[in-house]
């Protein structure tokens, strides 16, 4: 009797014990299946928006080379057709990497891309544009969020082995999954030639090549470097269609240098400051002279120099602080090349290098928010030209729906 | 005896019990999968009719195609699971339409026998007009129009859903 | 006790149940899920291979020429290493064989790609192919298409020093005869005066000639019918100028809505006919010729406007009348444009001597069009060296349109080739491959491999 009852307390309980469990267990593999069909919409949303933001030039279609807030975001080349990017629409994209730099003797702020010590790429916030804007002009603000990085696909990396006598590199040429052997090394030695305390330094160049061994690597010699002389070594590579170009600097003074930062796209403006106002390293607080020079790289990868708008502002000297005004120049086109200001303070010597147009120091791009501790991210890569610059688009797209997907 | 009293007025109920709750639970646990299939196929279908109409957009764009009018038939089923379903559209720019910027299209799907709404969004160029129609879905007709034409200053491209 | 059991027998049966469809119920892997666009991958890899061509040389290349092993190198280098591949070369055979794709050679970095690989494909062409350019036809979707040129053998040339007219002739037709559904040689004087009664004068199923566009290239000179041209009232006046045929002239070009174009100089300064003047000259020696004047293009732009006939000795353009002698001027952008698209490269500095006046615009009811070069502005007046001139009526219909192209001599036929093409605008369709065996489909397949 009361065994009985118990019986049916117990089976009854655990019946609809096992009925619940049951029920979620098939209820979860239909929900991840369920799931799983959303993620796939992802996924070709994924591949849309990167051939949208890659295949059409914005409007308006030279947008990279003005100041205005493009109406339509695209970063194709507008002269161009296919998977080729304008160099100058990419260096308008705010950097999600590298901590944003302020200036005081603007107030604003610069997106800040800073690839070792003396290649710097700095763009004002004014002219840069930001994620939230490009999320809107693509259609997708509050629905999807994006990271778009394009990095160049040949990495070159160079050591010095030796400092003198002779200065001695090992170069390193190496794609995304393999090194790139037997690839043409052509390469620019930047000297700069020191004209004494308080005068503006210029650089002598020096030409050569040569050809990668099987395993990717170079390895170059220069005499009559001394261990107190500054440098810039500037190497392309290329095989069979992809091109990549790697730089070393090496300074005496890396406290007081120039810090160039654009000012205007449309306007071609740089604006050469004394790093101390942006950040103060301690005494003594020399002025720093300068010399600027605009090289475009030729066909043949040899640097030819384009003379300036006006002959002020290549040569020139800034001190730090408050009613100390900033040099400025203007670059003389809008072909893609490098600013190299070799410059001097407190007897201690430097080059900086700055790339007009991403392409000309293979700079990477990182746009957009970050995917990190996102439910489910799509991606989707292509290769892409810039500039005849090898580089590789990727975007990681996400939902901010989290179990939902819109379509 | 009491204990058979217990047996009858406690697990006839619950045998009866058994018979409605398993197949109500079956049934909500399928219904969750119907719908949720139904959906799918839904935003299959405006993904599809949305990426048409990206593709019809940036071909007629291109400078080397003149004026002229394409229509294309839509590859889409013409039913979900027997249901026949509808379509609609709304053209919006992302930025103030003072500015010139780029377009955005939201196209809604409905199947109506079943309440399910679905929608997707395509961007366009500046340069589009929409026309408000309806897609329906088994119409033998159904089909998407774009015209290019020159409106004095730019070549517009017009689109609409064909009936 | 029974209850539990049979209740622990349900369990067993529906976790076999589960166990069972469990099975059945796989899930895809993620990368199935949410997988690479392999296919843009591939199509783009072979893209950024041959962006100096450099793909389309090694394809064409020795099959043991280091080059291939450069593309393996760079294709390894430039795929993530999760990517496997296999990039195979065919050559694209002609008509008439079996096969259309024979192979050549396979480069990959595995021996299967598996089931879930895509590919794309890249036609690649040899360096010494011929292509064809495919123009659209001026007139293929609407009125006219027809290009007259006046090659009179009985007419002479002046302004057209090194050239005759016969030889501007040919080269026009050369230059121009693709973009036209029919051109037409006007051979002499006779055939002109059927043109300008608005008679065909061709078997060409094309001739058409209302809308069509008439080339002088004459120079200064215009050739003159004899007969009802050149009698008075209609090609002379009573004074015997014949200014009252340029006159004449304008209102054929109003009637037929022709395209008139003068290559150079001061448009209709002389008619000419070798048999009508034969003992006559244009007080420069050359024979068949008679002076007209600066009347002549003023009775034109009469004619065109639907105007009486004035004789009219103003000189408007440059270089008389109290007018600047010259101005440098310099093709316009969009002419800029079309010298790339359509393959024409005249200097892009000019001199204008005899550019017209922009006033010509408001006083005679044209508006200029398709500039070919820039206006300029000289003695405080804006003169224009070459532009499609459009005469509207009165109901804004186009009723003629004249495109003077007023250069110092030598004519540059150049000129007035960019200056037809960038008014009419017909596109050019895709080339086509003409040469055997010089060309290679490329095919690059790609799979992934490790991961989920």
């Amino acid at each position: 009797m009361a065994g009985s009852t118990i019986d049916h307390l117990v089976s009854v309980t655990v019946f609809l014990g096992a009925l619940l469990l049951f029920i979620s267990l098939f209820n979860q593999t239909l929900q991840t299946a369920i799931l799983y069909q959303r993620h796939r919409y992802l996924a070709a949303k994924c591949s849309d928006l990167l051939d949208n933001m890659l295949l059409t030039p914005g409007i308006p279609t030279d947008w990279g080379k003005s100041n205005s807030t493009p109406t339509g975001f695209g970063l194709q080349d507008p002269e161009f057709t296919q998977y080729r990017l304008s160099p100058f629409s990419l260096m308008r994209l705010w950097s999600s990497i590298g901590d944003p730099v302020y200036y005081p003797k603007t107030g604003k702020t610069y997106s800040n891309i800073t690839m070792g010590f003396g290649n710097f790429l700095l763009m004002p916030s004014t002219e840069a544009i930001n994620y939230a804007t490009a999320t809107r002009l693509l259609g997708i603000n509050g629905l999807y969020g994006f990271q778009l990085t394009i990095m160049p696909i040949v990495t070159i990396s160079i050591t010095e082995t030796k400092p003198a006598n002779p200065l001695t590199f090992n170069i390193d040429v190496a794609g995304k999954g393999f090194p790139l052997a037997n690839a043409n090394v052509i390469y620019c030695f930047i000297k700069v030639i020191q004209k004494g305390q308080g005068k503006y330094p210029y650089y002598a160049a020096d030409y050569g090549s040569g050809y990668t061994d099987a395993r990717g690597s170079l390895t170059l010699s220069f005499q009559g470097i001394s261990a107190t002389d500054s440098y810039a070594l500037i190497v392309h590579a290329s095989l069979s269609g992809l091109m990549g170009v790697g730089y070393r600097e090496r300074v005496t003074s890396d406290k007081r240098y120039v810090l160039p930062l654009i000012d205007s796209m449309e306007d071609r403006r740089i604006l050469l400051a004394h790093s101390y106002d942006v950040h103060y390293y301690g005494p003594p607080e020399s002025a720093v002279f300068y010399n600027a020079t605009f090289v475009l790289l030729t066909e043949d990868f040899t640097l030819r120099e384009m003379p300036m708008d006006n002959s002020t502002g290549k040569i020139g000297k800034v001190n730090y602080g408050q009613g100390q005004p900033y040099g400025t120049l203007t670059i003389p086109t809008y072909n893609p090349g490098i600013l190299i200001i070799t410059y001097e303070s407190n007897n201690e010597y430097g080059v900086i290098l700055m790339p007009w147009g991403m392409s000309s120091m293979a700079f990477p791009v990182v746009f957009g928010d970050n995917p990190f501790s996102r439910e489910w991210v799509a991606t989707d890569i292509r290769q892409v030209i810039v500039n005849d610059i090898a580089y590789q688009a990727t975007l990681a797209l996400w939902s901010y729906e989290g179990y939902q997907v819109i379509g | 005896m009491p204990h058979i009293t217990i047996e009858y007025v406690i697990m006839i109920p619950v045998l009866i019990l058994q018979i409605f709750l398993f197949p109500l639970a079956a049934n909500w646990l399928m219904n969750i999968w119907v719908d949720s299939r139904r959906t799918l196929a839904l935003q299959d279908a405006a993904s599809h009719l949305g990426g048409t109409i990206q593709q019809m957009y940036f071909s007629l764009n291109h400078d080397a195609i003149s004026a002229g009018t394409l229509t294309q038939k839509s590859n889409v089923p013409p039913f979900i699971e027997n249901y026949p379903y509808t379509g609609t559209a709304t053209l919006s720019t992302v930025l103030d339409p003072a500015l010139n910027s780029s377009k955005v299209l939201k196209i809604t799907l409905r199947l109506g026998v079943a309440g399910i709404t679905v929608s997707t969004s395509v961007i366009l160029g500046q340069n589009v007009e929409w026309i408000e129609s309806t897609f329906v879905s088994n119409s033998t007709n159904a089909c998407i129009k774009a015209t290019k034409f020159w409106d004095g200053d730019e070549y517009i491209i017009r689109l609409s859903f064909g009936e | 006790m029974m209850r539990t059991v049979e209740i622990l027998l349900v369990v067993i049966i529906i976790t076999a149940a589960f166990i069972i469809s469990s099975f059945f119920a796989v899930l895809p892997l993620p990368r199935r899920v949410s997988p690479l666009n392999l296919r843009r991958i591939a199509l783009t890899t072979l893209q950024m291979l041959d962006v100096n061509y450099g793909l389309s040389e090694t394809v064409f290349k020795d099959l043991s020429d280091p080059a291939w092993g450069h593309l393996q190198i760079a294709l390894s280098a430039c795929l993530p290493p999760n990517i496997i591949y296999n990039l195979t070369v065919y050559e694209v055979q002609s008509e008439g064989e079996t096969k259309l794709y024979r192979f050549i050679k396979s480069i990959s970095n595995t021996e299967s790609l598996g089931i879930a690989s895509d590919s794309a494909s890249y036609l690649a062409a040899s360096s010494n192919v011929t292509f064809h350019v495919i123009p659209e036809k001026i007139g293929e979707r609407g009125s006219g298409g027809t290009l007259y040129i006046l090659n009179c053998s009985d007419a002479n040339g002046w302004w057209i020093t090194g050239y005759t007219a016969q030889s501007l002739a040919q080269d026009l037709y050369n230059l121009l005869s693709p973009y036209f559904q029919a051109t037409i040689m006007v051979q002499n004087t006779t055939q002109l005066g059927q043109l300008l009664n608005g008679t065909k004068i061709s078997s060409s199923p094309y001739e058409s000639v209302t809308n069509a566009v008439v080339i002088n290239t004459c120079g200064e000179a215009v050739p003159l019918p004899s007969g009802y041209y050149s009698s008075v009232g209609v090609g002379r006046d009573a004074s015997g100028y014949y200014s009252l045929y340029c006159h004449t002239l304008g209102r054929r070009v109003s009637q037929y809505n022709w395209t008139w174009i003068s290559i150079v100089g001061y448009p209709l300064y002389y008619v000419t006919n070798t048999a009508l003047f034969s003992n006559e000259q244009n007080n420069w020696g050359i024979y068949g010729m008679k002076h007209v004047g600066e009347a002549g293009l003023n009775a034109f732009l009469r004619g065109i406007n639907g105007e009486n006939y004035v004789r009219d000795t103003q000189w408007i353009t440059l270089g008389g009348g109290g007018n600047p002698s010259s101005a440098l001027v310099h093709l316009s952008s969009t002419a800029q444009y079309f010298t790339n698209y359509y393959g024409v490269y005249p200097n892009a500095y000019q001199t204008a001597t005899r550019a017209v006046p922009s006033w010509i615009q408001d006083r005679y009811n044209l508006k200029a069009t398709t500039y070919i070069f820039d206006p300029v502005i000289a003695g405080g007046k804006e003169w224009i060296a070459g532009a499609t001139f459009i005469h509207q009526n009165a109901t804004g219909h186009i009723n003629g349109k004249f495109i003077p192209i007023g250069l110092a001599r030598t004519t540059d036929i150049r000129i007035t080739a960019l200056g037809i093409l960038s008014y009419y605008k017909p596109r050019l369709y895709r080339s086509e491959y003409t040469a055997n065996g010089t060309s290679r489909l490329v095919v690059l397949q790609l799979g992934q491999i490790g991961g989920i």
